[in-house]
Formats: C-alpha cells, sequence, structure tokens
C-alpha cells in the first residue's frame, strides 16, 4: 500500500556481529600464542589495547541494531496501522447497523488514515535512518580504517609468536644434538654411496665394508624416527596453524572492509534512491483528498 | 660452497658476528623479521661440533633469533596502543550517534502508538455517543450490536496497548 521503502539494512547487521566476532576471535588467538611463548608482558600489553577494539565493536553492533530498530520502527508503523485498520473494519462490520449512517464511509476513511499512518511512519524512518547513516558515516569509516589496520598487526604479531614456537622446536639444544647426530649419519651414508659408485668393481672387498655399514647407518637412521618423526609431527602442526591464523586475520581484515563498503553503500542508497521526504506524503495527501472527495459525493 | 659450509669456531663466531650486525640494520617489515630470524635458525642447525663454544654461540643466536620476533611484537603491540585513544574518540562518536538512532527509533513507534491511541479514544467516543442516544429507546438489538461493538473495542484495546509496548 505505501509508496516508500526502506532499505534493507538486514545484511549490513549480520555483517557487523561477523565483524565483532572477527575482534573477539582475533584479541583471544593472540593472547593466547603470546601466552604460549613466555610473552606475557606484550599480552597484557595487547589483551589492554584490545579492550577497546571490543568496545568498538560492540559499539558497532549497537549501532547496526539502532539501524535495523528504526526500519522496524517504520515497518511496526505500517503493521500497526494495518492492525488498527483490521480492527475497526472488524468493528464497523460488528455494529453494521450503529454505522449505517455510512459505514462505507468509516471504511474509506479509516483506509485513507492508515495510508497517512504508515507513509508517516515510513516517512520518518527514512528520514531517521538517512540522518543515523550519514551522521556515522565520517566516524564508521575511519574506525574501520583502525580496525583493518589492527586486524593486520594483530594477525602479525600471530604470525611472529606462531613463528616463535616453530623455530624453538629446532633450535632446543636437545635438538640440535639429535638433529646433529643424524646429519652426521645422513652425511656418512651418502658419502659411502659416492666412495661405491666411484670404487665399481674394483674394490669388492672394501664395498663389503662399506655395505655393512651403510646397514648400520640404515638402523641407526631408522631407531632416530622415534624421535624425528613426532618433530616433524609438531613442526607440521605448527605450520598448520600459522596458516590457520593468517587465514582467520585474512578474512578478518577482508569481513572489515566489506562491511565499511556495506555502510557506505547504505547511505549511498538512501541518498540516491527514491525521495523518502515528501513524495509519500504528498501522495497521501492527495489520496486522502480523492477519499475525501469519494465521501462526499455519496 | 654455500654460507653455512664453515668447519671452524672462529668461523661460526665471525658468521655470528655478520648476522647480529644484520639484526642491528634489519627493517620493520615482517618479512625482513621473519627473513633474519629464519637465519639465526640456520646457523644454529648448521653450526657443529657441538662444542661447548658452539653451543655457546647457538644460544647468542637462539637468544637474537627471539628477539627478533619478540621487538617485532613489541613495535606492533605498541602501534596498536598508539592507536587507542583515537579509537575510542571514535567509539564515543558512534555510540552518540547510535544513541540519537535509538531515540528516533523510540520516537516513531511511540508516535505510531500515539496515533493509534488517538483513533482509538475515536471509535470510543463515537460508541458512547451512539449508547447515550440509544439510553431509554427501544431498540434491543442495537443494544446488543453496541454491546458487541464494546467488546471489539477491547480487543482494539489490547492490540494498540501491544504495539504501543512491544517488550
Amino acid at each position: 500500500m505505501g509508496c516508500t521503502a526502506l532499505p534493507e539494512v538486514g545484511p549490513f547487521v549480520d555483517a557487523t556481529h561477523e565483524l565483532n566476532l572477527a575482534l573477539e576471535l582475533g584479541g583471544e588467538v593472540s593472547v593466547a600464542e603470546l601466552v604460549s611463548i613466555q610473552a606475557e608482558s606484550q599480552a597484557t600489553q595487547f589483551d589492554q589495547a584490545w579492550q577497546a577494539r571490543l568496545r568498538a565493536g560492540e559499539a558497532l553492533v549497537n549501532y547496526a541494531e539502532s539501524l535495523r530498530a528504526i526500519v522496524a520502527s517504520g515497518d511496526q508503523g505500517a503493521q500497526s496501522a494495518g492492525q488498527l485498520s483490521d480492527s475497526l473494519t472488524q468493528l464497523a462490520l460488528a455494529t453494521g447497523v450503529v454505522f449505517t449512517g455510512a459505514p462505507g464511509a468509516l471504511l474509506v476513511v479509516d483506509q485513507a488514515a492508515q495510508f497517512v499512518q504508515e507513509q508517516v511512519a515510513l516517512v520518518r524512518a527514512a528520514e531517521s535512518l538517512a540522518t543515523a547513516l550519514n551522521a556515522a558515516q565520517p566516524a564508521l569509516a575511519r574506525i574501520a580504517q583502525v580496525l583493518e589496520l589492527d586486524l593486520r598487526q594483530a594477525g602479525e604479531i600471530f604470525e611472529l609468536a606462531s613463528l616463535n614456537v616453530e623455530q624453538s622446536l629446532l633450535t632446543n639444544e636437545e635438538t640440535q644434538v639429535r638433529l646433529g647426530y643424524r646429519l652426521a649419519l645422513i652425511e656418512e651414508r651418502q658419502a659411502l654411496y659416492a666412495e661405491d659408485l666411484a670404487a665399481g668393481e674394483r674394490m669388492e672387498r672394501a664395498l663389503v665394508g662399506s655395505q655393512n655399514r651403510l646397514l648400520e647407518l640404515q638402523a641407526l637412521l631408522e631407531a632416530s624416527a622415534q624421535w624425528y618423526d613426532p618433530l616433524q609431527g609438531q613442526l607440521a602442526a605448527a605450520r598448520q596453524r600459522r596458516r590457520n591464523g593468517a587465514s582467520l586475520f585474512f578474512a578478518a581484515r577482508t569481513s572489515t572492509r566489506r562491511w565499511a563498503e556495506a555502510h557506505a553503500n547504505l547511505v549511498r542508497a538512501v541518498e540516491d534512491g527514491p525521495t523518502y521526504s515528501l513524495a509519500g506524503l504528498l501522495q497521501a495527501a492527495v489520496e486522502v483528498r480523492e477519499r475525501a472527495g469519494r465521501i462526499r459525493e455519496r | 660452497m654455500n654460507e653455512w659450509d664453515i668447519n671452524t669456531e672462529a668461523g661460526w663466531s665471525a658468521k655470528l658476528r655478520e648476522l647480529l650486525e644484520e639484526a642491528d640494520r634489519v627493517g620493520e617489515s615482517l618479512e625482513e623479521r621473519r627473513a633474519l630470524s629464519q637465519r639465526f635458525v640456520q646457523f644454529i642447525v648448521h653450526s657443529h661440533p657441538h662444542t661447548e663454544t658452539i653451543k655457546s654461540l647457538d644460544r647468542i643466536a637462539d637468544a637474537a633469533r627471539r628477539n627478533v620476533l619478540l621487538g617485532s611484537i613489541d613495535e606492533r603491540v605498541a602501534a596498536i596502543g598508539e592507536r587507542t585513544l583515537a579509537l575510542v574518540l571514535l567509539t564515543e562518536r558512534l555510540e552518540e550517534t547510535t544513541v540519537e538512532a535509538q531515540a528516533a527509533a523510540a520516537s516513531i513507534r511511540g508516535e505510531e502508538a500515539r496515533s493509534a491511541l488517538e483513533s482509538l479514544t475515536l471509535s470510543v467516543s463515537q460508541v458512547k455517543a451512539l449508547a447515550e442516544s440509544l439510553r431509554g429507546g427501544e431498540d434491543r438489538e442495537r443494544l446488543t450490536r453496541l454491546q458487541a461493538a464494546l467488546e471489539r473495542l477491547i480487543v482494539v484495546q489490547q492490540e494498540v496497548e501491544a504495539i504501543s509496548d512491544p517488550d
């Protein structure tokens, strides 16, 4: 019935909730990674600074929900007008004899009133929405820039801490001794292979000796798998964690950028869309006049 | 011959000195820091034999590696901290807009409720006026219908109350 339309803000509100979640997760994993490398001081500092990001995330959610409330108030206005009209119509039908003088007139007046009521609600909602969107846009665009940079650097913090975990697996003294020993075995085996190739069939006796050593080396290398394979597993897990972190922060940054674009699009939709302020009301006025005219003609 | 093909403690010591000098000159980018930390790891992995001197060099290299990473973390934590005040101010500005938007939504809802209540009041007045005109009359059928009208009005009133206070 109405001629005014409000832009769809639901996807933006949903995206804001997602952004807020990304901020919560980003902060959580970064602190956990810092704690895991015994960087408690950095973890505390980061956590304190990140609280402001969480507050910003909460404010963004409240803002987005306020946009939804405005749109809902416009829709609710139309809905309440409709409900009231239905009830009044039923009232008129139930009391037909009461309003026998002009039952049709009551309905027409009622419908016109409903239309005006709808339009007033929608226009007010559209104007309030435009006001809120325009008022928020500069701060919101800047917040998005800050949060994107924050998420980039939080991602780097996560990566650096995660890299430290991975590197520490290799650089601790016990592992170094073991890796050195294993490397020596491998180098000796390679040297024996090279000697065997060079000697060929001319040094069969020597080859027998080298074959025995090669078997020994093989057995020692196989025994080293007891600690070498778990180490490789830990390294693979650390690399995977680092990749997962990179994906999380990349997604969070992308989400922030798209969210800011979505808000800018809403602002444009309100600015470039149909005129909300007067067209609906004018049409409503015309309709009221026409309906009033019809009542007079009866 | 690769850069790790070193066979003397003096050679490893010189190599570590070279890496430490690189650490002094390293840029701020994540890539440079990551690459430098990996070079310290390579130093530790390749250095040999595991004499006390080499182990000591490894410990220095490992501390330098960790410092490169923690220093990079410190810089980023500080950078995030430096933007906090600006973010707090921006958040406050947004919160003001939110309060205004919430008030606007509430106002629109309130206006709807007022409008509905005005209509309801009008309907009640009409029914009351009619009841007044029928007082003392013989038209039982009209009185019955009027009773039905009042019952409907109660329903309308309940609906309007629900609209006025959806929570």
